[in-house]
């Protein structure tokens, strides 16, 4: 055994600086405030990774303590017990047995509950401390306790459970000493075995009866136990709290609720288009003018176009989304802190259901509005494996700000405006709102079809707790965001450069006479005359098809391939030039096809991306992709047919 | 002992059926139980699966439950112990209870 007196396990490449460093768990209930801990504990030095093979995250960080030891924390999903019916018990139980690969047994554990509901979270102490590692019971929230009238001796409730009790408020940084106290006495080795725990009060259930009602009994008398340890432990109920009553009779009334769960998702919708235009405009003008500066400032070699056209343009093709992204992540972790969530995910979720869904698919798909992968990372909330596959499968369907854009061009060039209601509502304005409506309608389509064959299932009984509404730190929501941006930026900025590159190369070459060919006999117009039988049917040309096959990277660089093909300066959305070539080019049935083509096609290397991280496996992605092309095509060449 | 195991078994024989002849004797279910009157819960007709969420959340038989609010659609939201937990009215329908007696409580 090395010096540190833990075993030598396995330790995997990328922690092996955590040798020799005590590995401590923080376990607790959901909204225990267990993050606000971890966070309050790591500050900035935490990584968030996957478990292998799950999704479930795993949060990862040191504590520096203040005689300048080290520990390692592991911030556990919130779980309820450990029967490993979701993924998130099965990670935590996984994690605490040391069957994680690369994961030691813990050293310790920091057991973390919210005091104002003890009797109900003693359920789960219960088992934690059946595991007999060193523990520390952490009564969080005790300042609240106190302010509704509750009370508990924690001294008592130490000797009852035989480990060591503190009270804490981990917002206010209350009790975070202790808890540092401890982890420099794991650190040093100091904190051994605890003693046997104090005898039971019940004894054990008679195997008879065990046998008759297996999962009640064990509850039952779990329950029991832990009763007689409050009432030992001097636990005064706390009055409930009159903030949370207040806040329910209007956020969950039976008429307003509805109501203003729907302005909420309003201002969230809103907020991802109006509030982020300006810092999308922003990033644009940024990204396109040092673009231009640097052209100037390079001579014309492949280097320069490379480095620009390509490597430039395509980050920046991912960066012009971040704002939309740091605001929906703003919003979705106030609502979240706030105890918001739940309540939106209960109102919601008698409407989710009839369509096959559950109540917290509801943000995700509103999500989608903005930005698909932002939206399957939202996702994550929903507990149920099935619930959140069908979700983030859907998702792409919802009619993204990459196909605005696009849409934007089509229907000025090829829909003549024309009044349908008074001024306010023309014909163009219907077709986008249409636009919409196919997309949602193929969402709600394709949760059905899914739900009743690959994902069948009875569905995950919806069954919520509802959190006492709390004020959302500025700390916890800074970091959420932090981690949200990283995530994006890396996952996808690596994609989307790979794509943008290789694109950019098939316009390169074959070289003739040392420049670039023209795009007509570029190996990218080889590749477009290679699909042209596939989507001839739809009414489209190989240029189209060239449009089409750079629009993987992202939708709306279909615009400027098409003004690369057609030879158009400064082709975007709003160009009359572009307008006229494009009418030119397209029958009135080939547009509506092709509009048709962008409302269903998963025309995104970024959503599969993050499909494939979030899914594990390149399964659902590929089926995603295959049945959204799919669908298009029969939907587009249904259009070509029709119009 | 072997008559008072019989008459165990019979007395399961005898609530196994009572259960299967529910529209005959039906019993109290919570989604029936008005707003802010509190019950007690005596059985859970759910598969043992199914039922184990409710438990962990501290929804067993013998606690004390409330409805405090019920949605448009009949699902209610619960307070059991201090804690508020929401769910479907298709679940709240296989919770049996019982109306507490204000002179034995």
């Amino acid at each position: 055994m090395p010096p540190g007196g833990r075993p030598a396990r396995a330790v995997e490449k990328d922690s092996a600086d955590r040798a020799g460093i005590a590995l401590v768990a923080l376990v607790g209930p959901p909204n225990a405030g267990k993050s606000t801990l971890f966070n309050q504990l790591t500050g900035l030095r935490q990584k968030v990774a996957n478990y292998p093979g799950v999704t479930v995250e795993k949060h990862f960080g040191r504590a520096r303590l203040p005689d300048n030891t080290e520990v390692t924390l592991v911030d556990l999903p919130g779980v309820n017990g450990f029967s490993a019916r979701t993924l998130d018990e099965q990670v935590t139980r996984d994690v605490l047995e040391g069957r994680i690969e690369g994961l030691p047994v813990p050293d310790a554990l920091v057991l973390i509950v919210d005091s104002t509901r003890l009797e109900s979270q003693l359920m789960l102490v219960d088992p934690v401390l059946a595991l007999n590692m060193p523990t520390l019971l952490v009564l969080n929230m005790s300042d609240e306790l106190a302010q509704r009238g509750g009370s508990v001796d924690e001294v008592e409730l130490a000797a009852q459970l035989g480990v060591e009790v503190v009270r804490a408020n981990a917002r206010a940084g209350v009790g975070i000493e202790e808890v540092q106290r401890f982890l420099s006495r794991v650190a040093h080795g100091a904190v051994l075995k605890r003693a046997e725990r104090p005898e039971r009060k019940f004894a054990a259930p008679s195997e008879a009866r065990r046998i008759e009602l297996p999962v009640v009994d064990v509850f039952v008398t779990r329950r029991g136990r832990m009763k007689v340890i409050g009432q030992q432990a001097r636990f005064r109920q706390p009055l409930p709290s009159r903030m949370t009553e207040r806040l329910d009779s209007v956020l969950l009334h039976r008429w307003l609720g509805p109501i203003l769960f729907l302005l909420i998702g309003a201002l969230v919708f809103q907020a991802i288009f109006a509030w982020a235009a300006p810092f999308m405009d922003a990033i644009e003008y940024v990204i396109a003018g040092s673009g231009e500066w640097l052209r100037a400032r390079m001579s014309d070699t492949w280097f320069r176009s490379l480095l620009i056209d390509g490597v430039w343009a395509g980050v920046g093709s991912v960066i012009i989304f971040l704002p939309q992204i740091l605001i929906l992540f703003l919003f979705l972790g106030m609502l979240e802190d706030s105890g918001y969530m739940a309540r939106a995910a209960f109102i919601a979720d008698r409407m989710m259901f009839r369509v096959g869904l559950q109540g917290r698919a509801f943000l995700p798909l509103l999500s989608g509005y903005a930005c698909a992968v932002p939206a399957i990372l939202a996702a994550r909330t929903i507990e149920d494996e099935r619930d959140r596959l069908a979700t983030i499968f859907v998702v792409p369907f919802m009619t993204c700000s990459a196909r605005l854009p696009v849409y934007a061009l089509l229907i000025a060039a090829f829909i003549p405006e024309r009044a349908l209601l008074g001024p306010f509502f023309g014909t163009r304005a219907a077709t986008l709102l249409g636009l919409y409506a196919l997309g949602a309608l193929a969402a709600i389509g394709t949760a059905f079809l899914l739900k009743g064959t690959l994902l069948r299932g009875k569905g995950a009984p919806f069954l919520m707790e509802l959190p006492p509404y709390r004020i959302p730190t500025l700390r916890s929501v800074a970091l959420r965001l932090y981690d949200r941006s990283r995530i994006f930026l890396r996952r996808v900025g690596r994609i989307i450069f790979a794509v943008t590159v290789i694109l950019w190369a098939l316009t390169q070459f074959p070289r003739i006479g040392g420049q670039a060919p023209p795009v007509d006999d570029s190996a990218l117009a080889a590749i477009g005359h290679v699909i042209e039988p596939a989507i001839a049917p739809l009414g489209f040309d190989w240029r189209i098809g060239v449009g089409l096959v750079s629009s993987l990277a992202a939708r709306e660089v279909i615009i400027g391939t098409l003004g690369t093909i057609y030879g158009i300066e400064g082709a975007d959305e709003g160009s009359m030039e572009m307008q006229e070539t494009l009418q030119g080019a397209l029958t009135f049935g080939g547009a509506i096809a092709l509009l048709v083509f962008f409302a269903f096609a998963l025309q995104c290397t970024s959503t599969v991306a993050v499909m494939r991280r979030e899914t594990g496996g390149w399964k659902w992605p590929a089926l995603q992709f295959s049945y959204m092309l799919v669908l298009a095509w029969v939907g587009a060449y249904i259009a070509n047919a029709v119009f | 002992m072997i008559a008072r195991v019989r008459a165990a078994r019979n007395r399961r024989k005898l609530r196994a059926a009572l259960r299967r002849a529910q529209p005959a004797h039906p019993d109290l279910r919570l989604a029936e139980i008005p707003l802010r009157e509190v019950v007690e819960l005596v059985r859970i007709d759910l598969p043992a699966d199914e039922m184990e969420p409710l438990l962990e959340l501290g929804l067993l038989p013998g606690c004390r439950v409330c409805p405090v609010q019920r949605s448009l659609f009949g699902d209610p939201v619960l307070m059991v112990d201090g804690s508020l937990i929401a769910l479907r009215r298709e679940m709240a329908s296989c919770l049996c209870v019982r109306r507490m007696e204000p002179a034995t409580n």
